[in-house]
């Protein structure tokens, strides 16, 4: 039943549809590149196109007598191709340069399939790029997203509302910390020792907790107070689904300046909501199945019992969600970069692209291409997901 | 009952509270310093003399209320003087913290501090100290000892500092608590003003949410016709989709078995999956261009706001034309998402067992569907449905940027631009307000409605 | 690219028009050719189509909203294109020919024998929105709100501090003289296109009377020990001066109706004004309202130039501008013109690194050398900007008769930057093969940062044909996109390698002060690169006190050798204003000058009916 309904599960076009994108973005400098793949030069066997950079070298683009392997596309993001430059479409007319040094109608195996941009480059070649940067940023937001949507959903459906007891001064000690950092992040500029204070802050704190931890009366249930973890998750939640998701990426990509990392960092903190709720409200409906009734009079504890025992149950219905959160993450970026508030220009994604066409009338496979591929990767999310859940019920 | 409304209300406050507390992070956390960009915006670069430039920035400073602390209640390191967070000039924060730490002698380097600071600008040896480390600064300055500027008394504190240096190392990590009760979190909340310094708010809770740097205008009248004109639209966009959304998943479940409902599935979640800014575009080049279908302007309305919210209103309303495109590209959207919402409810609905009573009894299906299962459809319907309203929002960044619409998102992405953090702040807050609002409404509406649905269930199955 | 640099342009504007030599009224001009003359004149078409609106109203797209409309505070280039319709001027500038002419004066001011007093001739027939005849106190008045300490008119305090005071003629409603404090060639001309503000709208409590010149002469004067000037200052430099409707007045036939920020702008023809009667032609004002709309989607901005939303334009971009003039539709309904102005765009090079911890190579002037022949300026022109605008040689733009014709343009020339370099012995080279070189004990790469501006597309499109021509030359270069802000910052503080921009300047004679001057460098002025030596301090110094025009033309034509020969910038190319106006007003004119045309001049075609074109 398992191994037949896992094959019913998975067997879908946009399992395949996903695939290919993730490889496209493993594989782009290999399908696509100027540079050989391999070059066998008298024995010598280098891979050219790792380095990238190599072109400042004037000597390595020699001639040489050996043997090389070039990829299936031959031009890589970001290169301009001297013949073919302001924007020549998939159907103009694209030249290249013949041994003798005139212009001739370019052949088949070196046409520019999706066109070029005003620079020459290959519209092809940049979307590959383009899609890796793009997967890489919304895969890594998600999954940071769902790690923290994971653990603050665990607190939250496990410890429900009071079941989790701190004492006083244990209270006390953590917000007086979560004080402390928010006022070094306030003025880090202007320290001497900026982010190490930060980080020597959280240790200290850690040790005077687990210190005073050990000191009989205070750790003795009289001083213990019930912390609402669940309700303050709640208030949490409703913050962040409140604030519109691109006003407060908007908002704060102004604070760190733009760069992959902090795209990343922006899109998971402001993802995370959904799925948390759907890991709280899956925990507390599980809470009260007999297995774990079982689970915990095995003796087995804490995070164990919640990787083992939990996870594995509530994994289906995360998945869907993850992927919606993958879907929305590709769309912000794609989003923000349209604005112009994206990753620095220099970085080739998706939604770059399609700004980039934008700005021409006239070059229309500039939004195209880079639009029809981008809408396919995210119905292909969307169909997946909405299979899972189908066959889930 | 009132219970429950109570409940609601005090979760929502709490929530507030913490939108509050976010927002007011958000417009103190900032890259660089605010008084500078202030000055630097607003005037030339053309230099007047160095002295009044630190006057000016002072005084913008304390207009700003910045001397102040940011909190009720501040931690500062042991080594650092009470009025750390009150110093103006962050090169001059950034070297007397430094020189504290390495010594762990405030005084001694508060003043050491403040003389290198004023040579700075006036000494080409010491301005180019900032990026070493402190420790190799002490060290080349009195190594340098015949450089002009350099007087005994400073070689004197500096070898004094340099002594003491990491005899109090851990110092650094003992924070002392302070209280205070002015800060500029309380006046930017509730209101206030600043002796001495012209620094005056009503605080947010009357409205009140600073000036905007790069115009100086108060935030809130900024803020007004342009939020109106988004939240018009979103609620436009709710209103007609709702009962269209409920009309369509209710038809798509009539005829799910034919052809033509079962491939409007994967061809509604392609257009789902089309990304908004496209299909904006899109649009306008079919239904804007003379050389395609010439119906609709491209241009954005011409809204008055001189002469009040009724004339806003109505020469809004008259210039629907110019409504048309920018709402369909925010609705589309929420229309897919609904209706199939509807229709996966629906068919859902479709097995439950009073419905084959109804059958059985005789009800035709389009009666089942659009009156009795629809009842049930109803409540997740309008929870998920407002769950789209800050996505609306959202959506009207990219709305006003394509078609320059005068709303809200056309602010915030100026705002953006010229990096103007209170009418940012201010954006966020409100588009967050008013949904966190929206939120409890539809609690409260649904909290009243679900017994009245179960009831009546109850009654027609029984 | 024009609109892009749009704080710097008016500073650089008003630096320039202080050099005009038109002091005594003399019939001397600068010699302008624009394609055939000084000015093109747009005709009007046979007949007017059926499709074209019958508004009176002009509709002119821009990209950028003007920063304020404050009187005095305010930098942006927009702002002052609008003040040519919202306010007057003692002098205007006359852009048929680039001279100035009289504005609210019966004439060109007497000067006298000791070359400082100016007495100026106040016109009768100019009054106020309130009906009040103008008067020499408003012009003192405006003078005096100018040099207040309080007030924040950073931009305009230098040139304000050139005047001693100004003071009404005894025995003569009309006449204002305005003492200098010396003999300088731009006594006159500072006068050109500074709005004149009404005393009893803006100061109605008399404030500023009882303060004298002296005391704002004086260094030691402090606002604060005023509470009236304090108040006074504070009122007046609030935002509402800049932004509300109702607190914006002047002499122009237009007012400030309404302002959506980020949207459009609304100015209104004034009922009954003095201008009516007026027959200057810089002075009709025939449309009732001109409007002002923002867009800067280009798809958006193309379709509503297809479909008559816009009347005129002078900010489109080469390439969109190109694109549209093939369309029959556009052709029929619009002039699409490009008009060669004054500016030029350039890539500044800190040649004094050491100093803010940059890059060390560039201190060499072979490794100038070699990255200005490294530059592909041709290319780019071809690429960017579709073949629209020429390369130049130096800050003076072709037009001029200044500018000197003996050097040669520096060509792309990959062969011969690689021989530069090897003979200046940046021959090693490491895994990537950047060039390298020994300096000062430390191995230094040849590898730089070129920072340039995020407002147009086009910049960046040129900071990645630069790179990948630099990379055949061993040379590294980092692209930095910033905003106008940083960009100015870096620019000013000198830490940048590289720095891409454009300057915009006039018809006027060049001012090298700014943009050359040592002390413009050591001030964290415009001077970025750190050009300027003792020799060509004293030109530019003797520059700015010569009055004989061959003398000028002659230091003129040394600096740019200077310049030309130490490369402190690589001047790119020239910039072209890209304007588009309905045909349905006749009437119009471009001009070289800024702001390229006067929307006030636009007459609406009679239907049917050629309507001659005489200002």
């Amino acid at each position: 039943m398992g191994e037949k309904n896992y094959r019913r599960k998975w067997n879908h076009w946009s399992v395949k549809v996903i695939v290919f994108y993730v490889l496209v973005g493993f594989l782009a400098p290999v399908i696509s590149n100027d540079l050989p793949l391999l070059r066998i030069d008298q024995g010598d066997w280098s891979f050219p196109f790792l380095n990238q950079d190599q072109e400042y070298n004037s000597s390595l683009k020699k001639k040489v007598a050996g043997f090389e392997i070039y990829a299936p596309f031959g031009y890589s993001s970001g290169k301009s191709d001297p013949f073919n430059m302001s924007f020549r479409g998939p159907l103009n007319q694209q030249f290249t340069e013949n041994e003798k040094g005139d212009l001739v109608d370019i052949p088949y195996a070196k046409r520019h399939w999706f066109g070029t941009n005003l620079l020459g480059s290959d519209l092809l070649a940049d979307i590959l790029y383009g899609t890796r940067i793009s997967m890489f940023i919304a895969v890594i937001a998600t999954l940071l997203a769902s790690i923290l949507a994971l653990f603050l959903g665990f607190l939250a459906g496990w410890y429900g509302p009071g079941s989790l007891k701190l004492s006083v001064v244990k209270t006390v000690l953590i917000f007086l910390l979560v004080f402390y950092w928010c006022h070094l992040l306030l003025n880090i500029e202007s320290r001497g020792d900026g982010w190490l204070g930060w980080i020597v802050s959280v240790f200290i704190f850690i040790i005077l907790i687990k210190v005073i931890g050990k000191w009989k009366m205070v750790s003795s249930s009289n001083f213990k107070l019930p912390i609402p973890v669940d309700a303050i998750f709640l208030r949490f939640t409703e913050l962040f689904s409140a604030i519109p998701r691109v006003i407060l990426v908007l908002a704060f990509i102004q604070l760190l300046s733009a760069s992959i990392l902090s795209l990343i960092i922006l899109l998971a903190i402001s993802a995370w909501v959904d799925l948390a709720r759907i890991v709280r409200a899956e925990l507390q409906s599980i809470k009260s199945m007999t297995y774990m009734d079982a689970a915990l009079m095995s003796g087995i504890k804490g995070v164990r019992l919640l990787l083992i025992q939990v996870l594995p149950n509530i994994w289906p219905t995360v998945l869907v969600y993850m992927l919606y959160t993958f879907a929305g993450n590709i769309a912000i970026e794609a989003g923000l970069s349209f604005l112009g508030f994206g990753l620095p220009a220099t970085v080739k994604t998706l939604g770059g692209l399609i700004a980039e066409g934008k700005n021409n009338f006239d070059a229309w496979w500039m939004i195209v291409f880079p639009g029809l591929w981008l809408s396919i990767l995210i119905y292909a999310m969307f169909s997946l997901s909405d299979r899972l859940r189908q066959t889930e019920n | 009952m009132k219970s429950i409304l109570i409940k609601r209300f005090l979760q929502t406050l709490v929530s507030l509270i913490l939108l509050v507390l976010f927002s007011f992070f958000l417009s103190r956390v900032l890259p660089g310093d605010p008084a500078k960009y202030i000055l630097t915006f607003n005037n030339s670069q053309v230099v007047s003399s160095q002295e009044g430039k630190t006057k000016s920035y002072e005084r913008q400073y304390r207009q700003m209320g910045l001397h102040l602390p940011y909190f009720y209640f501040s931690m500062e390191s042991r080594l650092l003087p009470d009025s750390f967070v009150h110093l103006p000039d962050n090169d001059f924060k950034f070297l007397l913290c430094s020189l504290s730490y390495y010594s762990g002698n405030t005084s001694l380097s508060y003043s050491i501090a403040k003389e290198f600071i004023a040579k700075k600008k006036t000494n080409d040896f010491f301005s180019n100290f900032q990026s070493e480390g402190i420790s190799v600064t002490v060290d080349d300055v009195l190594a340098n000892n015949n450089v002009s500027g350099i007087n005994e008394k400073l070689l004197v504190d500096l070898s004094k500092l340099k002594e003491d240096h990491n005899n109090h190392y851990w110092k650094r990590w003992i924070p002392s608590i302070r209280w205070n009760a002015k800060n500029q979190f309380h006046l930017w909340c509730f209101g206030g003003k600043s002796e001495g310094s012209g620094f005056v708010s009503k605080g947010i809770v009357r409205g009140d949410f600073g000036k905007s740097w790069t115009r100086g205008g108060d935030v809130f009248e900024m803020m007004k016709y342009p939020f109106l004109l988004t939240l018009f639209l979103s609620v436009f966009v709710l209103v007609i989709t709702f009962p269209l959304a409920l009309l369509m998943g209710g038809w798509l479940t009539l005829y799910q078995r034919k052809w033509y409902a079962k491939i409007q599935k994967p061809l509604l979640i392609f257009t789902y999956s089309i990304p908004t800014f496209w299909m904006g575009t899109a649009l306008l080049l079919f239904f804007a261009n003379p050389r395609m279908f010439d119906l609709l302007p491209t241009a954005s309305p011409v809204l008055e706001t001189n002469s009040g919210f009724v004339s806003w209103f109505f020469s809004l309303c008259f210039q629907w034309k110019y409504l048309i495109i920018p709402f369909f590209t925010l609705g589309y959207s929420t229309l897919i998402y609904l209706s199939q919402l509807v229709f996966e409810l629906l068919k859902d609905e479709l097995k439950k067992p009073y419905v084959m009573t109804l059958r059985a009894v005789g009800s035709s299906e389009r009666k089942i569907i659009f009156y009795y299962s629809m009842k049930n459809v109803l409540v997740p319907v309008i929870v998920s449905g407002m769950s789209v309203f800050p996505l609306l929002l959202g959506g009207s960044v990219i709305i006003d940027f394509l078609f320059t619409m005068p709303g809200m998102g056309l602010l915030m992405l100026q705002a953006c631009d010229q990096k103007d953090f209170p009418i940012i702040s201010g954006v966020l807050f409100v588009s967050g307000l008013v949904t966190m609002l929206s939120f409890t409404l539809t609690d409260l509406f649904t909290s009243q409605v679900n017994p009245l649905i179960r009831y009546s269930n109850f009654k027609k199955n029984g | 690219m024009l609109t892009t640099m749009k704080k710097i342009n008016l500073v650089i504007l008003i630096q320039l028009s202080l050099f005009l030599t038109l002091s005594c009224g003399s019939k001397k001009k600068v010699d302008v050719t624009v394609e055939s003359g000084n000015y093109i004149e747009l005709g009007a078409p046979s007949s007017f189509l059926d499709a074209w609106s019958k508004e009176n109203e002009v509709v002119i797209h821009e990209l950028n909203e003007p920063d304020n409309l404050h009187p005095c505070n305010g930098t942006s280039q927009v702002r002052s294109e609008m003040f040519l319709y919202l306010h007057g001027s003692l002098l205007r500038t006359d852009l048929r020919t680039g001279a100035v002419q009289p504005g609210i004066c019966k004439s060109m001011p007497q000067i006298s024998e000791s070359q400082l007093d100016l007495i100026f001739d106040l016109r009768e027939d100019i009054k106020w929105d309130d009906n009040t005849l103008i008067s020499p106190d408003d012009v003192i008045f405006t003078i005096k709100a100018a040099k207040n300490p309080g007030t924040n008119n950073a931009a305009f305090k230098p040139y304000f501090d050139l005047v001693e005071k100004a003071e009404r003629v005894p025995n003569s409603a009309s006449k204002v003289l305005i003492r200098m404090k010396k003999v300088y060639v731009q006594n006159v001309a500072l006068w050109a296109d500074y709005p004149i503000i009404q005393k009893s709208f803006y100061d109605p409590k008399n404030v500023l009377d009882q303060f004298s010149f002296e005391q704002f002469n004086d260094t030691n004067f402090h606002v604060d020990q005023f509470k009236d000037l304090n108040e006074w200052s504070t009122n007046f430099n609030s935002p509402p001066y800049g932004f509300d409707p109702k607190l914006i007045s002047g002499l122009g036939p237009y007012r400030l109706k309404e302002w959506q920020q980020g949207q459009l702008l609304i100015l209104e023809k004034k009922e009954s004004h003095w201008t009516d009667k007026s027959t200057v032609y810089a002075e009709k004002a025939y449309p009732k309202k001109l409007i002002f709309k923002v867009n800067k989607d280009a798809v958006s901005t193309q379709l509503a130039f297809l479909k008559q939303e816009f009347d005129a334009s002078t900010s489109l971009s080469s390439r969109g501008l190109i694109e549209m003039k093939g369309d029959s539709m556009f052709n029929q309904n619009y002039h699409g013109r490009f008009v060669d102005v004054y500016g030029y765009t350039f890539i500044a090079l800190n040649t004094k690194p050491a100093l803010s911890n940059n890059a060390l190579a560039l201190s060499e002037l072979e490794v100038r050398k070699a990255l200005a022949s490294l530059t592909p300026v041709q290319p780019m022109i071809d690429v960017v900007c579709k073949g629209v605008n020429k390369a130049v040689v130096g800050p003076v733009a072709k037009m001029k008769p200044s500018y000197n014709s003996d050097l040669p343009l520096i060509l792309l020339d990959v062969k011969k930057a690689n021989e530069i370099l090897d003979a200046a012995k940046w021959n090693e080279r490491d895994q990537d093969g950047v060039r390298m070189k020994m300096m000062d004990g430390k191995k230094v790469r040849l590898e730089l940062e070129l920072t340039f501006l995020s407002t147009t597309p086009e910049w960046r499109e040129m900071a990645l044909m630069i790179e990948a021509s630099m990379k055949q030359a061993g040379v590294k270069l980092n692209l930095n996109m910033t905003d106008l802000q940083t960009w100015l910052d870096k620019g000013t503080s000198h830490h940048f390698d590289m720095i891409m921009g454009s300057w915009n300047s006039s018809a006027l004679p060049e001012d090298y002060a700014q943009l050359w001057a040592t002390s413009s460098w050591k001030d964290n002025g415009l001077n970025f690169s750190g050009f300027g030596n003792e020799r060509t301090d004293a030109i530019i110094d003797s520059l700015a006190v010569t009055m004989d025009e061959t003398a000028r033309l002659g230091m003129e034509k040394r600096i740019q050798a200077e310049i030309y020969n130490e490369y402190p910038y690589v001047f790119l190319y020239g910039l072209v204003r890209r304007t588009a106006i309905h045909k349905r007003f006749s009437g119009a004119e471009l001009y070289g000058e800024r702001p390229g045309v006067l929307y006030n001049m636009f007459q609406l075609n009679s239907i049917g009916v050629k309507t001659s074109v005489t200002p």
